[in-house]
């Protein structure tokens, strides 16, 4: 049988090559299910295998078709249960799909693989027979015959033909090939007796001679004595004679030899195809193996139960032609695609509206029609974004390919090294460039390896650390700021920084200094620098030395980053970020120096501007570095300017002229006055003229400080690892730009990792922020003393932020300023007053289809009455579900302020209490209060919900300001509820002791002196005896960061301090289902 | 197959007069804006945008260490095809095209107006001038 060597061979090995990935995933997920076999699945995977032995057989691929056909017997023995998958089955299964994989990619020598071993596996099975060893089985023999009687053991045979068979004959093997390496030419030819012997006035017997005495006869169809015997009379037609001959004979030459017609002689290529004389064209037909001609004695109904007879010596001769044939096919069916119709119809639709807004627009340009122009320029925009977008996701493919392919090696690997990992993925669907994700997989392969080598312990490791003994990894992918992330984490060992800077120290990686002042966070990045290993034993498994830095070489060549997180003990995180395409990234745009640079988003974390009042205070010097306060944190700052060497320049907003930057620190400030300036400075500024000079000296140097061109830029730029500041002359708009190399001359510049040809034609350099950071030799400032004083200066500004109230301040009279909690405040809008209605002596306003209430502070309060305005703001307010109007005049303002609220002086009914507020006397209004008291009936009076012996319920009330402490207490004993209050968690936790089974609830403030509110709910959410209490925490602050935190330690409710009716519709809810 | 017949577009670099195949030259341009590079190699004077393609132009001068060239009106970029990436030679003057025999280029003496007799492939007399038949290979060459 021949192969197809066309389309069809083609189509029909990409889809069984897909088969066979979910051959693999399935096989895989029926090892799981073990005994519980699920059907569905092990039909699948029948199925899958029966498609694939019935194309094999079509195309003329034996061996897959044979290897198939065997393992497709044992899943149907599984299917029909008389077999259970055990790991050791489905092992054998496994292999036998890699060798599937592995002929069809080199499909054209298929059929000379020897696949006994994998058959005799797969039939060992399938009869339930122990497996045998794995060693090399001995072929065995073969009950066909050789014509010239040799001995039947260790005979390995192949039979040559042509490709129509018509010319078929076996022959020893080995034979041939020590023939073919003495350089003969083998032929195989059909003499017929009639035509060519008869009737050429030959006789059989000459042939013979005639053939053995110019070669080697090797095989003859009828054993050459009989031949020489042979009775023939003219007319009767008998068979033709079929020789393979070997002689040193050429192709031109050899039917001198014969006489016979050209097309009756076949040269036996070496590759043991076979070329017709008489054709131009070789026709590739390997030989085939199974010769159907060929009786066996084995019972076994198989027929590809044969060995087969070409040694593993057949690939080894495929000459260079043959494999050039072979990898020409596998780069075509590397290169090619799966892409949605659906996307290709948009790409067509695109196509179409640009050729049309084209047509317009050269329509326009002639008629010199700018309006015209200009829209037929905006639409061509939009569809070129469009179309590149279009044709970006014909190459996007989603990363499962590339996980799924992790299973199995966890899998494998972890049974090598007897660990109980469990692999989770998530975001199969997360889609990238073709080229990023055949690039990634490697560098991923190599991290789960190593984080199943070096990272999960063994399980007896992990008990006797208190872990579960299997170990977990996570495999994570998604879209984030236009990029993708990827994260691989284990609950492993982690790594140990200090054994890493030790390593690193050694191998003179890094200097004593730096080893000194690192973070924690840049000793695990030390990992990647090239040359590194600390395994203990360097196992084949990852590598010696040249993986970490490898993988991060292959992702900067893919324009990513990649970081790692660990914890000792607890386990690692591995971070890449990848860019969704090559080509084309977004970047912004700066200017220094009179030209501009790109710096690409994957490194961008944001921009800062410092303005020129602050600019001294917020830099500062550690070392000789400067850096920069950023919210609690120093960062590290590198004048591009000086990096690559061009001068810093200002653009002077008065003249619009750039000129140079004179500071030579970014905090400097100088004066005329001042010792810093030298004499050639004034000589130059006299020189330069009247209006200069007049300039200069009406500049004084507190002007200069607040100079707007004293401004610094500041973009912060992140390298994975590391976080700096770049400061730059002017930020530009970011861009989507195309990269392009540089030429060689300039590949050895550091700092550049491309450039681009901005919109005005002009060359802009793309600026590689990792190797600016090491140009400049940047040293983490993060381990300094300095830092750790910033750092534990906010630390302290944040404890002392307890009780920041957030708050909305207005006024009702002219000088009278209110608060009033901001949580409660749901929106402001602004009326006039002549909307006011005034219905049954209350006043509302038409509001969104339906009346809104409207009151005012001084109705319940005495407080001086609403200014009589024409504008008026209302303060809606929702209450018991009903929304309510706070009629008030500005300026309104939020403020976040620790206050300290005075709840005695000017208590009143309606006012909880006053502060001081931007210097005015504030009082704080209780909209629950007002409310009621103009509306009593709109509250449903909450029951105190009480306990068997009717008594009220019991809630202890930690708190440490006097104020909200007995306000939320009024709220609850007017409930009816009995308080236990406590100053602080401390206190409130022996309160809790000594009252334990009194009390019903908990209420807790979170920022408390001595214990805070999250300490105490963990305590007792740990304990036994108290674990069941609900606990209800009271916030103050508009926006909350800490809400996860304490849904951690077991919070079971957030509620806000001065919003009444919510938290004691809470405290109701938890007491009634307890 | 050999010709026997090289044409040659000729040019001035400082005072020597050189030449190169005109089948290595893509094009001659006069100079336009570039960017400047900073902390590239001294003889980089800056790159272009050569219809979408990113070129790097040379002082031809410097890199045959007969130092900077004077910047004139009639300077010239030669944009010639090097590797697979386009390079362009900054030259003080073009001149004619000049067809020359091979069987006529003489072997390259040690030092033409300042230039190294390395960067020659030979040496081509005129009538009245001696041109030097610049190896374009050598000369983009760089030792890293």
């Amino acid at each position: 049988m021949t192969i197809q060597d066309d389309e069809t061979l083609q189509m029909y090995l990409e889809e069984s090559i897909e088969h066979l990935a979910d051959i693999e995933n399935d096989l895989l997920a029926i090892e799981e299910t073990g005994v519980d076999i699920d059907e569905d699945l092990v039909n699948k995977v029948y199925r899958a295998a029966h498609s694939i032995k019935g194309g094999a057989g079509f195309m003329g691929l034996t061996t897959i078709k044979d290897l198939t056909h065997e393992m497709e017997s044992i899943l149907g023995k599984i299917r029909s249960r008389e077999m259970v998958p055990t790991p050791e089955i489905v092992n054998v299964l496994l292999m036998a799909a890699d060798t599937l994989k592995a002929l069809m990619n080199d499909v054209f020598t298929s059929n000379e693989v020897d696949i006994a071993k994998h058959i005799d596996a797969l039939q060992a099975i399938a009869e339930g027979k122990p497996l045998p060893v794995p060693a090399k089985l001995q072929p065995d023999v073969v009950a066909g015959r050789t014509s010239d009687g040799q001995p039947e053991n260790d005979v390995k045979m192949v039979s040559v033909a042509t490709a129509d068979a018509g010319i078929a004959i076996e022959a020893d093997h080995a034979k041939v090939k020590n023939l073919i390496d003495e350089g003969k030419f083998i032929y195989l030819a059909r003499i017929d007796v009639v035509a060519d012997v008869l009737e050429k006035g030959k006789i059989p017997a000459t042939i013979i001679e005639e053939m053995e005495q110019t070669g080697t006869l090797i095989a003859c169809s009828i054993p050459p004595d009989q031949f020489r015997s042979m009775d023939l009379e003219r007319g009767r037609p008998s068979d033709p004679l079929i020789v393979l001959f070997a002689t040193i004979l050429k192709p031109e030459d050899i039917n001198v030899l014969f006489e016979i017609p050209k097309h009756q002689i076949h040269q036996v290529m070496p590759n043991m195809t076979v070329r017709c004389l008489g054709s131009e064209s070789p026709t590739p037909v390997p030989t085939t193996a199974t010769p159907e001609t060929v009786s066996t004695v084995r019972p076994n109904p198989n027929p590809a139960a044969q060995p087969k007879p070409s040694p593993a010596n057949a690939p080894a001769e495929t000459p260079p032609t043959m494999e050039l044939k072979t990898t020409a096919k596998k780069s075509e069916t590397e290169t090619s695609l799966r892409v949605h119709v659906s996307l290709l119809d948009q790409l067509m639709t695109l196509a179409g509206e640009l050729v049309l807004s084209r047509n317009q627009l050269l329509q326009s340009m002639t008629s010199e029609d700018q309006r015209g122009s200009e829209i037929a320029g905006q639409r061509i925009d939009l569809i070129t974004s469009e179309l590149q977008e279009a044709i970006m996701l014909t190459r996007m493919q989603s990363i499962g390919n590339v996980f799924n392919k992790f299973t199995r090696v966890v899998r494998d690997l972890s049974r090598s090294l007897e660990k109980k990992v469990d692999l989770h993925i998530e975001g199969k669907d997360v889609e990238l460039d073709k080229t990023i994700i055949e690039a990634i997989g490697d560098p991923l392969t190599h991290l789960v390896r190593n984080a199943v080598d070096h990272g999960i312990e063994l399980p007896g490791v992990r008990r006797g650390n208190g872990k579960n003994p299997v170990g977990k990894i996570f495999l994570k992918a998604y879209h984030e700021a236009g990029q993708v992330n990827i994260e691989i984490s284990d609950d492993g060992k982690g790594l140990n920084g200090q054994v890493l800077t030790q390593k690193a120290l050694e191998k003179g990686l890094i200097s004593e200094d730096q080893a000194k002042v690192m973070s924690d966070k840049e000793r695990t990045n030390l990992i990647f620098l090239p040359g590194f290993s600390t395994a203990e034993k360097v196992t084949d498994v990852s590598g010696r030395g040249v993986g970490m830095d490898v993988v991060k070489t292959n992702l900067d060549k893919l324009g990513g980053i990649i970081d790692i997180d660990s914890e000792l003990g607890k386990g690692s995180t591995i971070r890449i970020k990848l860019p969704l395409t090559l080509a084309i990234i977004p970047c912004q745009i700066v200017m220094t120096g009179n030209e501009r640079y790109a710096i690409p988003q994957v490194n961008l974390e944001e921009l800062l501007r410092i303005p020129a009042s602050q600019v001294k205070d917020r830099i500062e010097r550690v070392g000789d570095a400067e850096v920069v306060r950023l919210r609690g944190n120093l960062l590290p700052l590198i004048k591009l300017s000086d990096e690559i060497g061009t001068d810093a320049v200002y653009v002077d907003p008065k003249t619009g002229n750039k000129n140079l930057d004179r500071r030579k620190t970014l905090s400097d400030r100088r004066s005329k006055k001042s010792p810093l300036v030298t004499d050639s400075d004034t000589e130059t500024s006299k020189i330069e003229g009247e209006n200069e000079r007049v300039e200069t000296e009406a500049r004084q140097s507190e002007d200069r400080r607040y100079h707007a061109t004293s401004a610094l830029n500041v973009v912060v730029v992140s390298t994975g690892a590391m976080k700096y500041g770049l400061v730059v002359d002017e930020l530009h708009d970011s861009e989507e730009i195309v990269v392009k190399p540089l030429g060689r001359d300039l590949k050895s510049c550091k700092g550049y990792a491309g450039a681009t040809i901005m919109g005005d034609g002009r060359v802009a350099l793309i600026l590689d922020v990792a190797n600016l950071a090491q140009v400049a030799g940047l040293t983490s400032i993060e381990g300094s003393s300095r830092a750790a004083e910033v750092a534990a200066e906010n630390l302290r500004t944040i404890r002392e932020q307890k009780d920041r109230q957030s708050l909305l301040v207005f006024r009702s009279a002219e000088n009278e300023q209110f608060a009033a909690p901001l949580n409660m405040v749901e929106r402001i809008e602004k009326i006039k007053a002549s909307d006011i209605e005034s219905l049954g002596g209350k006043r509302v306003i038409r509001y969104r289809g339906g009346s809104l209430p409207l009151f005012s502070v001084d109705e319940v309060a005495m407080v001086r009455p609403l200014a009589e305005v024409d504008d008026l703001l209302v303060i809606v307010f929702i209450l018991s579900g009903k929304e309510i109007g706070l009629l008030a005049i500005g300026p309104v303002d939020a403020v976040e302020l620790a206050i300290d609220v005075d709840g005695q002086t000017l208590k009143q009914a309606g006012i909880m209490g006053s502060a001081i507020i931007n210097d005015h006397t504030t009082l704080m209004i209780d909209v629950y209060e007002i409310v009621q008291t103009l509306n009593p009936q709109w509250f449903e009076k909450m029951e105190a919900v009480t306990n068997d012996e009717g008594e009220a319920a019991k809630i202890l009330f930690a708190e440490d300001s006097n104020f909200f402490r007995n306000q939320v207490k009024s709220y609850m004993e007017d409930e009816g509820y009995t308080v236990i209050e406590a100053e602080d968690g401390a206190i409130a936790w022996d309160l809790l002791q000594q009252h334990a089974d009194e009390i019903s609830l908990v209420v807790t403030d979170i920022e408390m002196p001595e214990m805070n509110g999250f300490e105490l709910t963990r305590r007792i959410k740990t304990s036994n005896a108290y674990a069941h209490l609900p606990v209800i925490a009271l916030t103050t602050l508009a926006g909350e960061d800490n809400i996860e935190e304490g849904r951690q330690v077991g919070i079971d409710d957030y509620q806000i301090k001065l919003d009444r009716e919510n938290l004691l519709r809470s405290i109701c809810g938890f007491l009634t289902s307890m | 197959m050999t010709s026997r017949t090289l044409e040659m577009a000729t040019f001035y670099v400082g005072d020597a007069l050189c030449g190169m195949d005109i089948l290595n030259v893509q094009e001659i341009n006069k100079l336009m804006d570039m960017t400047t590079v900073p902390q590239a190699p001294d003889y980089v004077v800056g790159i272009l945008n050569l219809r979408g393609q990113i070129v790097t132009i040379i002082d031809l001068g410097k890199k045959l260490n007969l130092g900077k060239s004077e910047r004139s009106d009639m300077s010239r970029n030669i944009i010639v095809n090097a590797k697979d990436e386009y390079i362009g030679l900054l030259v003080s003057r073009i001149s004619d095209v000049v067809e020359a025999q091979w069987d006529k280029v003489e072997p390259p003496p040690a030092n033409i107006g300042g230039v190294q007799g390395k960067f020659f492939k030979g040496v081509y007399k005129t009538k009245d001038r001696l041109i030097g038949i610049l190896d374009v290979e050598k000369v983009l060459y760089n030792d890293k």
